[in-house]
């Protein structure tokens, strides 16, 4: 399926079979999650990628 | 699959006898011994080996794709005795990263029905990741190649990490003239001067470079202002900066009569977020209830070596808190151990699917 990015408005090619919580790198470098949105998916940018510490 | 509690039980037996062999680097061969009599023993690979340098490898599988799931069978030093207390088993190693080991060990091995015949799988556990990492360099010059691979670190149980930083080990060697101590204003100590040239290092560096001092020796404590002092520190390499950076900032902060020597350089490392393999480990965590995140790592990993040599498509995920790792407080719940280890054989069963979904979409 293809979505918008809500960042940069540009379309995003998301796997039919996506589940809400998986994540995509759009070509714009926005690092995206899919999310529930009524009986389907949409977009929203990730909220961050976790500092952890060690190894 | 076997039912929570035999799972929960086979998890039990492999981390306490894997525990209970106390392997800090340089001395893994008898944890080496007891896994592969583990795995020949209760668990379902067709091939378990050694190599040169004492890694382990266990395999099973056919077909043109492959993954590795490379942990390290050595701790750091200082033993711990091994505990179970309650749900939770404490002892060196319990979080980095033999709980991660045994948890994959027994994953890979329940996915063997669903995968066998579209997937290679390699279960691999390095000796000498907590030292110079000899067992992860000798994949790399024996030419390995895996489509995949996921390194077993503590993760949290959650998080993918798909970045680590770089690391590089650094000699800063400062001379000078000498004097009497009493009248420091007229000469300048060797060791004042490594003070300056570490503090101007700090400064140059960018964000989210660290640079921590690892050994000093300067002057024997007498009246003689110090002629000669060395200065060992450890910089760590954040995503985007590489030894040209370092080097620069090396050089422009040296001042008179002071030199460094770079003795060890591993770039950072960052994979692919739209890899297959993030997308199999995420699904396994959603489906597991687990809400997984993406994660960047503060250290350094065998993933620094592997990526690029050895695959493309590298990850990190293990259970464990990782602020417990060298610790004397290291220790995992069974719970997240059985997490993992479902986690790991669902991984394997998505990264097929997601693999045969792409050959027909081509």
């Amino acid at each position: 399926m293809r979505l918008e990015c809500p960042v940069c408005g540009l379309p995003v090619e998301v796997p039919d079979d996506a589940l809400p919580g998986e994540v995509i790198e759009h070509d714009c470098g926005t690092v995206l999650e899919v999310v529930h949105d009524g009986d389907g998916v949409k977009l929203k940018p990730l909220d961050d990628i976790r500092e952890d510490w060690g190894e | 699959m076997p039912s929570p509690d035999a799972l929960r039980r086979l998890l039990l037996e492999g981390a306490y006898q894997l525990l209970s062999a106390y392997s800090p680097t340089y001395e893994e061969s008898r944890a080496v011994s007891v896994l592969k009599r583990f795995i020949m023993s209760r668990l379902r690979y067709d091939n378990v080996s050694t190599d040169s340098v004492g890694n382990l490898i266990a395999s099973y599988g056919r077909g043109d794709a492959s993954i590795a799931l490379v942990g390290h069978i050595d701790t750091v030093p200082g033993h711990l005795p091994v505990r179970v207390e309650g749900d939770t088993i404490a002892g060196r190693g319990a979080v980095d990263a033999k709980g991660p080991l045994i948890a994959a060990t027994i994953g890979a091995s329940l996915a063997r029905d669903a995968v066998k015949d579209k997937l290679r799988v390699y279960l691999i556990a390095l000796v000498g990741e907590e030292g110079p990492s000899h067992g992860a360099w000798e994949l790399v010059n024996r030419g390995e190649r895996f489509d995949h691979v996921i390194i077993l670190e503590p993760t949290g149980g959650s998080g993918v990490v798909i970045e680590y930083r770089g690391s590089a080990s650094v000699t800063v060697t400062c001379r000078a003239p000498g004097g009497h101590t009493s009248s420091p204003g007229l000469n300048v100590s060797a060791c004042e001067k490594l003070f300056q040239v570490i503090a101007a290092l700090r400064s140059g560096l960018g964000d989210g470079f660290s640079v921590a001092t690892t050994r000093i020796s300067c002057g024997d404590g007498g009246g003689i202002l110090p002629r000669t002092g060395v200065m060992k520190v450890n910089v760590r390499i954040p995503w985007g900066s590489g030894f040209r950076e370092l080097d620069k900032a090396l050089t422009e902060s040296l001042i008179s009569g002071c030199s460094y020597t770079i003795s060890s350089y591993i770039p950072p490392a960052r994979s692919r977020i739209n890899s297959p393999l993030v997308r199999a480990i995420f699904r396994s965590l959603i489906r597991l209830s687990v809400r997984p995140s993406l994660s960047r790592k503060a250290g350094t990993s065998d993933m620094n070596i592997l990526l690029g040599r050895v695959s493309d498509d590298v990850v990190a995920f293990g259970p464990g808190d990782p602020s417990l790792s060298h610790t004397d407080k290291e220790r995992v719940s069974l719970k997240e151990l059985s997490t993992a280890a479902l986690a790991y054989a669902s991984s394997l069963k998505e990264l097929v699917n997601i693999r045969h979904r792409g050959r027909e979409s081509r």
